[in-house]
């Protein structure tokens, strides 16, 4: 176990505890006196040795960003996958993932058509960086630094496809915006108050 | 207040958290969860956190 995160409110006194591998990220309740709860996070079949990247935490969900871009929402009341995805757009590693509330969106995207009930809506601001290897090092004490390249804007889409005998829920993670920057040394910008 | 658990090696901090802008908890070492109650300390009415309970995650 490395890492252990607050849920926001709305879920009372609750922890995420995990390691670097996914397997298990542990749910915990606590009272004045104990932890009322332990249960694990069901992970879905493929990512259980994945890599645990960056997660994200809003209302009763969390999102856990696995190595080789893949994404997997959480829904914390039940302690269920509802989201699973991989990211194929970006051309190096994601290594931040926040989500971004339909709410904050601009009106570009307020003119579509309302989400089901019951399905997840929203977007994901993921920062894609760029692992440099300094050659200059001697091979065993190879640093690395992070170059930060792009921010994409990703939007969540749930579909249910029919199938001969069910309905099949299909998600998939489509690129909405990306900024891009030209030069690796961010300038200050000096903001001047209009008189 | 963690030399008063003896708990030697495994007292060791990985990670700690803040829930709900009053508990802190602390990831041990030894996968335990250490739980403090802040509230009367960031009111100014104490300058030592309370502990509330320890607790070694159950891990399969």
């Amino acid at each position: 176990m490395t890492r252990v995160e607050a849920l926001e409110d709305g879920t009372p006194r609750s922890l995420l505890v995990f390691g670097k591998q996914s397997a298990p990220i542990i749910f915990v309740t606590f009272s004045d006196f104990e932890c009322t709860m332990q249960s694990e996070l069901e992970i879905p079949s493929g990512l259980e040795n994945r890599q645990i990247v960056d997660l994200c935490i809003w209302d009763n969900k969390a999102a856990f960003l696995f190595d080789k871009n893949a994404i997997a929402v959480f829904e914390l009341t039940t302690r269920t996958v509802v989201f699973r995805a991989t990211y194929a757009d970006a051309t190096n590693n994601i290594s931040n993932i926040y989500f971004v509330s339909e709410h904050s969106q601009p009106s570009a995207h307020s003119s579509k058509v309302a989400p089901e009930a019951g399905m997840l809506s929203g977007f994901f601001l993921m920062t894609e960086t760029k692992m440099q290897v300094n050659k200059n090092e001697a091979e065993k004490v190879s640093s690395r630094t992070k170059l930060l390249r792009k921010l994409h804007l990703v939007e969540i889409q749930q579909s249910e496809v029919k199938v001969k005998k069910n309905i099949e829920r299909r998600d998939r993670l489509e690129q909405v915006d990306e900024l891009t920057f030209g030069s690796e040394n961010p300038k200050l910008v000096d903001f001047v108050v209009a008189p | 207040m963690l030399s008063e658990l003896n708990l030697g090696k495994s007292a060791e901090i990985i990670d700690f958290t803040v829930v709900q802008f009053r508990y802190l908890v602390v990831l041990l070492k030894s996968a335990a969860l250490l739980v403090f109650d802040c509230e009367r300390v960031l009111n100014g009415h104490e300058r030592q956190v309370r502990f509330m309970f320890m607790q070694k995650l159950e891990l399969d």
